[in-house]
């Protein structure tokens, strides 16, 4: 016991500090979907700068489901484009199973993958990977705090 | 490792190994108090300009968006064939080893 707990009675935890710093108390948790783990890195990395958790990381899209069922995110981010299962059959099933739960879809084929596919497959915003994530942040709060302002996008229905 | 240091190994790569042509102009930088000639790097394939971008971004708020558009370029290239081992295979697997790098060095100092 350091001399600190010995004279308050106080168990202090050694990050206390930083973890107060740190501590988002509206934190939305996030689940990432996405076969390159590389790019899941680099996901999470943008999206707890902003401040929102991710609970959990999926490398297909029956791993999506897996993971999601039991962790019961705010929002799911998917890839089009992975094994076994892809982003949109994976949304189809998430958006049965968690009808509330935004799901928020990446993919190279934007232009193809239109608002209606979208819509029939549950997923509230189609992102185009090459605008990269610049538009990733105003959609998350749109999708998260319905009360804000949506951003303006053509494939987003959010 | 610093962000300045692994720009300069990657330029440097870029610039030797991996056929990124480099123009040579003339050094007219006022501080540099010599003259001579500094070499930038230019991109030979579309996908890696976003690539240039991100090894170039020295604002910490964009790094992230910047390397999600390489490694999207980089993914995009590679759905159509790329020749096995030819020059521009060679330069996507340095471009990816050299944004992984970025990556690890960006969540080392977000960690640290």
């Amino acid at each position: 016991m350091s001399n600190t707990e010995q004279a308050t009675g106080i168990a202090v935890l050694p990050d206390a500090a930083n973890t107060i710093q740190t501590f988002h108390p509206v934190s939305k948790r996030l689940l990432i979907a996405d076969d390159d783990p590389t790019v899941r890195g680099v996901i999470r990395t943008f999206v707890e700068a902003d401040g929102y958790e991710v609970c959990g990381e999926a490398a297909d899209g029956v791993e999506a489901i897996d993971r999601a069922a039991k962790l019961k995110p705010d929002l799911i981010l998917l890839d089009l484009a992975m094994p076994r299962l892809n982003g949109a059959e994976a949304a189809s099933i998430l958006r049965q199973a968690m009808p509330k739960v935004p799901i928020l879809l990446f993919t190279l084929y934007a232009d193809d993958f239109g608002e209606r596919l979208a819509s029939a497959v549950g997923v509230n915003v189609v992102l185009s990977k090459p605008e990269g994530l610049s538009k990733l942040g105003k959609h998350l709060k749109a999708l998260l705090n319905p009360k804000d302002e949506p951003p303006t996008s053509a494939s987003s229905r959010a | 490792m610093t962000v300045g240091r692994l720009v300069n190994i990657a330029i440097t790569n870029l610039g030797l190994i991996f056929s990124v042509r480099g123009r040579t102009f003339p050094d007219i930088r006022p501080w540099s108090g010599k003259r001579g000639t500094m070499s930038v790097p230019e991109a030979v394939y579309l996908w890696q300009q976003p690539y240039l971008a991100a090894v170039c971004e020295t604002d910490n708020g964009l790094m992230m968006i910047r390397i999600y558009e390489a490694l999207a370029a980089i993914e995009q290239r590679r759905l159509t064939p790329v020749e096995p081992d030819g020059d521009e295979d060679r330069a996507l697997v340095a471009a990816e080893v050299g944004l992984k790098a970025l990556i690890a060095e960006r969540i080392g100092e977000v960690n640290g």
